[in-house]
């Protein structure tokens, strides 16, 4: 993963120029670092740099990130910014001009606004400094102790800069090279660039300790759990093992994640730009690194669609529960045990990893434009919350077009639910014309094939469509397949009665009519005679129809009475009826000849020449009585 | 042999004797003939039978061939001959094809369940009173509308609740037919609506109420003082045409009501 950066991927044009404002020699790192331009490959060609690499790391080890603080913030207003103590409930609010969206950096928040950027305790709000020395627009910050490193982009560039306590630029760094979000621990700066590659600085000379070049897409460094981890979409912890990091290393969403959240579980910096939040928040991805290992606590990750909440099983992707709330998500972070969320409302919902309970809810108290949440020792704590099916249920009757991907993924997840109240959310999916078309279909496709629900199924079919009565009619094609599936030959009438109601939809025509001939009872007989009689002239082409016709005749051909199978053979033939359903019919008469043709040439069942002799054989001698007095056989046979 | 073809000989014996006793009154339909025609398998042939039929009339000999036309729509025919047959059983207005009529309610072509509707119109009967109102709940506003109309020519009080419905719902057709049916107690639904549906569309019924000689004049007057009070020059025109439509020997208090409703109403734009 971490490989030694060679002469051959050296670029040419970078060009980066180094300011060494505070004093130079020492760092972080405990080194002399690596020489060449900064932001180029150049030090990486530096024979010391995988030594450097390792102090790095070693430092790293040592001085870790401290905890960051158990916050969430909010942007309120273009004037306003809010922060809540997740553990207190406390809120605090600062007015100023916002230009930038306000980043969480460790222990304080960065904000930019009114040509100036200022720094406020995370915990309280209280003002920690502020500088108009920073030049360009606010890219990312990080921050550990009393050292802050912002990145920027401005005309000339992109820009590093180093604050130190009182906001005082101890160090500043331009280059025409794309900087992302940068973090620091222990007095080292860590700065990914370009996107794979990043530079570790000493905070107090500004020195270049090392630079790493990441396979992975790299534009954020984030404290997690008192390490730091590089990446964005997945993510790689910075430690001794970085330098031997394999693809299988990388801590990151399973690839069958469905297409209804973000894939990643960080964005690139600029796309958090907008002070409001975009649909990229809306739809996050959050899960939060094991310590030391190389997947998430509890299993699990949790992603958003605007108002619904997933956790989803961090192996299978599979959803595990699903929160349904009043308004948008816009940010989240994972705790040990659950997550933290921010909606639009300005609420912040504590959600549990196991089974989607909002433990608690903390508010801001005012609607939140964008939000951002970091968490170190937080936990979320337990709670009730209703079973995966009845959290889906109430997902998908929400009656939102804009939640119809979410929707549709959920449905689909109830097809490995077996239980009756799944049936029934699928039942009444299928059943609402007021969902989406794509929801409806899948609702109907799956409640075909259910095992359960036969009761409730039928209660449904007992509802026609009225249009005084503004009913419409109940999803009978699918209900039908699975009565039929279920044996659940009592429905028969029921079917019927909706075979022979001009408001069942065409479509629903065949499998109703397929179930019925599955089903039916010679009591059934004469209502599906009547439906054959009713279409076998006037079918119009409709190949729904002359196909249920069909069906139908099947179901009568299977229940083997002979009047009404020839009742068939004469429909088939009389010039009455439309041509499709002659030839329909005709087809399946044929079709039966030959079935019969063929089983009456099985072997099977048939007495072999051998058989049939050794039967007659013993039928002789179970007749023999022994000798026959003269002139009995005539008499006998006279007798018989 | 299904019992129905089986039993289509017998049908033919006792058209048979309808024959003989049409052919007394004078009429020149083979009955015989077209039962068998109806009953056979070539539509051209069954078209023409029943087209007979039709043109034979109720008392020209087409009543006999009712039983023909009925178990010929039992057994199915092209959508042409579908409507033909409901047609001329609504021409023949016996109430033995009310059944079959119901039946076609539920054909999936609306032009036939228009037909059938047509025909529960004709022939009358709980049957058909029973069908049409099941019409009024179908989705096609062809058929609905038309089974409101019907209803109200039926005398089917027992319609009202749902003729209600169906006017609530925007079927203007239904005013009359609560108009003609409705009680003291129902007519008060027809007059509430003046305020909610058009004057056009509940004005129907308010001309059936006014109409009608087994409603009390009580009714009536309230119907008139309703209208009255709408101020309107369209208020005005129509209590001029009850007026001017009122039979002579017919209540004096109600034509005095219309009377003074219309001079208080003169010069209502």
């Amino acid at each position: 993963m971490i490989r030694p950066i060679g002469l051959s991927l050296v670029l040419a044009g970078l060009c980066a120029s180094l300011v060494c404002v505070a004093g130079c020699g020492g760092g972080g790192a405990g080194g002399a670092g690596v020489s060449g331009q900064a932001f180029s490959l150049e030090a990486a060609n530096d024979p010391r740099n995988d030594k450097a690499q390792e102090a790095v790391l070693a430092s790293l080890a040592k001085a870790p990130p401290g905890a960051v603080p158990d916050v969430a913030i909010a942007v309120t207003g273009t004037q306003e910014l809010m922060g809540i103590d997740l553990a207190t409930g406390k809120t605090w609010s600062f007015t100023h001009a916002i230009d930038t969206r306000p980043r969480l950096a460790g222990p304080i928040v960065v904000g930019q606004g009114a040509g100036e950027v200022f720094a406020l305790d995370a915990k309280t709000g209280a003002a920690k400094w502020s500088t108009k020395k920073v030049r360009g627009k606010l890219v990312g910050a990080g921050a550990d102790g009393d050292v802050a490193a912002l990145t920027t982009k401005a005309e000339d560039g992109s820009h590093l800069y180093v604050i130190g306590a009182g906001g005082s630029v101890v160090g500043e760094r331009v280059t025409d090279v794309e900087l992302a979000a940068p973090g620091v621990a222990g007095g080292t700066v860590v700065v990914p660039w370009k996107a794979q590659f990043v530079t570790a600085f000493d905070a107090r000379s500004g020195d270049q300790l090392a630079i790493f070049s990441i396979r992975n897409e790299t534009t954020r460094i984030l404290p997690i759990g008192g390490e730091l981890y590089a990446g964005q979409g997945r993510l790689l912890r910075l430690d001794a093992a970085l330098p031997k990091a394999q693809p299988a290393d990388l801590i990151g969403p399973p690839k069958d994640l469905p297409s209804v959240v973000r894939r990643e579980l960080y964005v690139a910096p600029q796309q958090m730009d907008p002070i409001k939040a975009t649909a990229i928040d809306k739809t996050f991805l959050a899960g939060r690194p094991t310590a030391g290992g190389a997947t998430f606590e509890q299993g699990k990750l949790y992603g958003a669609y605007y108002r619904l909440l997933f956790g989803l099983d961090a192996t299978s992707a599979k959803p595990a529960w699903v929160v349904t709330n009043k308004a948008d998500f816009i940010a989240a972070a994972a705790t040990r045990d659950g997550v933290v969320t921010i909606d639009e409302s300005g609420n912040v919902l504590l959600v549990a990893a196991s089974n989607g309970a909002v433990t608690k809810t903390l508010s801001f108290g005012k609607p939140a434009m964008a939000a951002d949440v970091e968490v170190d020792g937080f936990t979320v704590g337990k709670g009730d919350a209703p079973q995966l099916t009845q959290q889906i249920g109430e997902a998908v009757s929400l009656r939102s077009a804009d939640l119809a991907t979410a929707q549709l993924f959920l449905t689909q997840a109830l097809a490995s639910i077996e239980d009756e109240d799944a049936t029934l959310v699928l039942l009444d999916l299928a059943d609402d014309p007021r969902a989406a078309p794509v929801l409806r279909d899948e609702a109907r496709a799956q409640l075909a094939t259910r095992k359960n629900g036969a009761a409730k199924m039928m209660k449904r079919l007992q509802r026609h469509a009225s249009f005084l009565y503004d009913t419409s009619a109940p999803p009978v094609g699918p209900i039908a397949t699975a009565l039929a599936l279920q044996g659940k030959s009592e429905a028969v009438p029921l079917l019927l009665s909706h075979l022979l109601d001009p408001a069942t939809p065409t479509k629903d025509l065949v499998p109703t009519a397929l179930a019925i001939a599955t089903l039916a009872q010679p009591s059934d007989v004469p209502m599906m005679k009547r439906f054959i009689e009713m279409y076998r002239g006037s079918a119009q082409g409709s190949p729904a129809i002359s196909d249920a016709i069909g069906a139908l005749a099947n179901g009568l051909l299977r229940l083997g009475d002979a009047k009404d199978t020839a009742w068939v053979g004469e429909v088939a033939t009389d010039a009455t009826s439309d041509g499709d359903v002659r030839t329909t019919l005709g087809k399946l008469l044929e079709d039966r000849k030959a079935a019969e043709a063929k089983a009456g040439d099985k072997p099977k069942g048939e007495a072999k020449p051998k058989d049939e002799a050794k039967k007659a054989k013993k039928k002789a001698a179970d007749d023999d009585d022994g000798p026959v007095p003269p002139g009995y056989k005539a008499r006998a046979k006279k007798k018989s | 042999m299904d019992k129905r073809l089986l039993g289509a000989g017998a049908l033919a014996l006792t058209i048979l004797g309808a024959t003989t006793s049409s052919a007394q009154k004078g009429a020149r339909l083979d009955a015989k003939e077209a039962a068998a025609a109806i009953l056979g398998n070539q539509p051209a042939k069954i078209g023409e039978a029943i087209d007979r039929a039709r043109a034979a009339g109720k008392d020209g000999g087409g009543q006999a061939l009712v039983p023909a036309i009925v178990k010929r729509l039992e057994r199915g025919l092209p959508k042409d001959l579908l409507k033909k047959a409901l047609e001329t059983l609504a021409a023949l207005e016996n109430p033995a094809a009310a059944d079959v009529a119901e039946q076609y309610l539920a054909h999936r072509d609306a032009d036939v369940r228009i037909a059938a509707v047509n025909c529960l119109g004709a022939v009358k009967g709980p049957i058909a009173v029973r069908g049409l109102r099941t019409a009024l709940g179908d989705l096609d506003p062809r058929v609905h509308a038309l089974a409101a109309t019907h209803l109200g020519a039926l005398k089917a009080p027992e319609a009202i609740p749902d003729l209600v419905i169906a006017l609530d719902k925007g079927v203007n057709e239904a005013a009359a037919s609560i108009g003609m049916l409705c009680d003291a107690k129902s007519c008060d639904e027809l007059l509430e609506r003046l305020a909610s549906r058009p004057f056009d569309v509940i004005s129907s019924g308010i001309q059936q109420v006014v109409a009608r000689a087994n409603v009390p004049d009580e009714v009536k007057l309230k119907f008139v003082h309703a209208v009255q009070r709408l101020q309107t020059r369209k208020a005005r025109d129509f209590l001029q045409d009850l007026r001017n439509a009122w039979p002579k020997g017919g209540s004096k208090t109600v034509e005095k009501s219309l009377d003074d409703a219309i001079k208080s109403l003169e010069g209502a734009k």
